[in-house]
């Protein structure tokens, strides 16, 4: 049930986003207007934004992919094992694409 | 209540499971597209500036075009932290050149808007209980997407023709 909810609002959340994100595209029409509009999206806030971002995608692509194996005919008494695989591979995921998205902004400016 | 009424409203069983199947065939084909587009917009490769990069095409830019020299100048656009890869336009050019590449985020912009409209469908088969209001909106929700797609498609398109 959590994994059903969970995927639902993370897909809801995701087609929101997508429809921002290619409305956002039409700045490709001038390249000054690109270069102001991805300004935005460089601060603080939105890096944070794009992290969580990050998190919510990987997040239901893993379950999705779940989802998949187990309407191949995975045995569905192994669903916790492979929902706790999911949120394994969103963790991996989630570190290994987002720390490099926050390093300047948060982690660079700790170190001596 | 029977199961045929439950349905209506969100197409034939013909008609759903040819969803259901793409809703599957697009999802696979998300991980890999979005996998791709992920390294390529949001990881620091060659595919975005570095900071010194991104400060040489500024300083090229503001010299050649007194629109970015007021940009720059009031701080719309802003010069890298060190480390930081920045998504810039000429780098976004230099990709979307390629015939390949445009084909690419096309078909990423089509997978992601079935598979997510597909999904909405779902969420409103289970919602709105009325079927003449379900199949309102599931028509609203395709001509958005239509919408959306052509959009799209002509963003995707309209890079290097200026």
């Amino acid at each position: 049930m959590g994994a059903w909810l969970l995927h639902r609002l993370s897909g809801l959340f995701l087609v929101l986003y997508l429809v921002f994100h290619i409305n956002g595209l039409r700045a490709l029409s001038d390249p000054s207007e690109f270069e102001v509009y991805i300004t935005v999206f460089r601060s603080p806030l939105f890096k944070i934004a794009e992290f969580m971002l990050l998190i919510v995608a990987a997040f239901h692509a893993f379950n999705g992919m779940r989802i998949l194996i187990q309407d191949m005919g995975f045995r569905s008494d192994r669903q916790r094992v492979l929902f706790y695989g999911v949120l394994a591979l969103t963790i991996i995921v989630v570190l290994a694409g987002g720390v490099p998205i926050i390093f300047p902004y948060f982690i660079a400016p700790l170190l001596p | 209540m029977n199961r045929q009424h439950d349905f209506q409203g969100v197409g034939s069983a013909r008609s759903r499971a040819l969803g259901w199947m793409m809703q599957r065939i697009t999802g696979v084909a998300l991980v890999l597209f979005l996998g791709l587009h992920f390294w390529v917009q949001h990881m620091p490769t060659g595919f975005l500036a570095t900071a010194e990069e991104y400060s040489e095409i500024l300083r090229r830019l503001g010299e050649t075009s007194p629109e970015f020299a007021d940009a720059i100048a009031e701080g719309k656009i802003r010069e890298a932290l060190p480390g930081e890869h920045v998504i810039t336009y000429e780098k976004v050019l230099e990709r979307l050149r390629t015939p390949l590449w445009k084909l690419i985020n096309i078909m990423l912009l089509l997978f992601s808007l079935v598979h997510g409209m597909l999904g909405v469908v779902n969420v409103l088969g289970d919602y709105i209980r009325h079927s003449f209001l379900r199949k309102a909106a599931v028509s609203c929700g395709w001509t958005a997407v239509l919408f959306l797609a052509a959009q799209g498609i002509a963003s995707i398109m309209a890079v290097g023709m200026n």
